[in-house]
């Protein structure tokens, strides 16, 4: 018996401004895995940003727990080869987790979008603990190779980390996605919630 | 009557009485079932397994390649596992790494679907440098991740290095490609890790049948560990 199980799963039959994921019941898993291929009809570039909010967490701006941080770092392949780039995006509740394709870029109608694995650490309320932060960890890309490599900003290769802290916050239930710049997810994307089961 | 109350939602055929267990020892009866949830005892479901072992490739001989062929279509998404030492070189001496080349079916030769790849890295030299590269090729995937040989006392030889293809059924989509490596040639410099992104970049293709792992034309060491798992979005 395999202990990485599927949550939730949808792919989109329609446009949609968010994906969202509720019911959730996270109780036996201590981290949950997300994959996506995403993508939006944000028309003005080849690439979109998306952001991920738990139903618990990240209403934290200090206090119990400390304030709430984000972190970026992504790979630059075109205009600064040989680059990596950092930024620390301070205390943004709901801020950009990952890049997905956008409307013009190369191949659009072929793709189930741009592709994101996703980590989310401490999902579950810890009564005893005396520190529970709300951790996500992700990968994502908005464009890859020489052809369709994301050019705007040279995020080909783009990793966050999300920490929202809040021990006393109450364990998620769900879980929403949404276009950072208010586009619509595109038909075909898809995403799917797994989780490492730890037992009742 | 005795025993009989109006207003019951459910009743069963014979004798009745309150469940003691919390789970059958075999398949659900019907009458079970229906004392389970009356009694507020019944087995919540768990959520259903999201990923299998196909198989786990069997090396002798030293091969170039390392191929999964024939891969069932029954699954979302694909995902290879590599660990333990991956190359032999075959003098048994000298200084060697080998990087892995991957390509899908039987794409390497046929120079029409396009490979587009972007990673960071941090090997191999200078080691504490990161470094980024963005390429294409018509045939394969260039270098996903380094492995040592065994012959120059390096402290490491395990290599763990994993590669996943999305919706690898689709047969008229790109593909997407996901890996992640570490190198570990300590003493040497050559230690350091990569993760990327990669794509078929073509529509043309047929689904995913078969893949290819070339240890950068030199070989694969018979002890290595190469696994091809399934992952099925909503579980099975």
């Amino acid at each position: 018996m395999s202990d990485f199980r599927t949550l939730a799963y949808t792919q989109l039959a329609s446009d949609t401004a968010s994906i969202v994921f509720g019911g959730l019941d996270v109780t036996p898993y201590s981290v949950l895995e997300i994959h996506a291929e995403l993508k939006t009809d944000r028309a003005s570039n080849t690439w979109d940003a998306f952001t991920l909010t738990p139903s618990s967490g990240i209403g934290v701006t200090s206090g119990d727990g400390g304030t709430a941080n984000t972190a970026v770092a992504y790979s630059s392949g075109n205009s600064y080869p040989g680059a990596i780039w950092a930024n620390a995006l301070g205390n943004a509740q709901n801020a950009i987790v990952g890049i997905c394709a956008g409307n013009s870029m190369s191949g659009l109608a072929d793709r189930s979008g741009m592709p994101a694995r996703i980590l989310v650490f401490n999902p579950v309320k810890e009564l005893k603990s005396t520190e529970r932060d709300i951790t996500v960890y992700a990968e994502s890309t908005g464009g890859y190779g020489s052809t369709i490599g994301e050019s705007a900003y040279d995020q080909d290769v783009y990793r966050t980390v999300n920490n929202w802290p809040g021990r006393t916050d109450a364990s998620i239930t769900s879980l929403t996605f949404a276009s950072y710049y208010s586009a619509n997810f595109l038909t075909g994307s898809w995403v799917a919630i797994y989780g490492y089961y730890g037992g009742d | 009557m005795p025993g009989i109350e109006s207003g019951k939602t459910w009743s069963r055929i014979g004798a009745e009485s309150e469940p003691s267990q919390v789970s059958a020892s075999g398949i659900w009866q019907i009458t079970e079932a229906s004392e389970m949830i009356a009694a507020g005892k019944w087995q919540i479901p768990t959520d259903p397994v999201a990923i299998e072992k196909i198989a786990a490739a069997s090396i002798s001989g030293n091969p170039a390649d390392v191929i999964f062929a024939t891969i069932p279509q029954t699954y979302d998404d694909l995902w290879v596992t590599i660990g333990s030492e991956y190359y032999r070189w075959p003098a048994g001496s000298g200084f060697w790494m080998a990087g892995i080349r991957p390509w899908l079916n039987d794409d390497n030769g046929a120079g029409t679907n396009g490979y587009g790849w972007s990673m960071m890295y941090g090997d191999p030299n200078p080691a504490t440098q990161p470094f980024t590269d963005r390429g294409s090729n018509s045939n394969y995937i260039n270098n996903i991740g380094y492995g040592t040989d065994y012959w120059q006392s390096y402290d490491h030889t395990v290599n763990p290095t994993e590669f996943a293809v999305f919706g690898y059924t689709e047969a008229n989509t790109y593909k997407n490609i996901y890996f992640r490596a570490s190198s570990m040639g300590s003493p040497s410099s050559w230690v350091g890790g990569r993760q990327g992104w990669a794509g078929k970049n073509d529509n043309t293709g047929t689904a995913v049948t078969k893949i290819t792992f070339r240890n950068d034309g030199q070989y694969w060491d018979n002890e290595a560990k190469i696994t091809l798992w399934g992952i099925t979005r909503a579980g099975k």
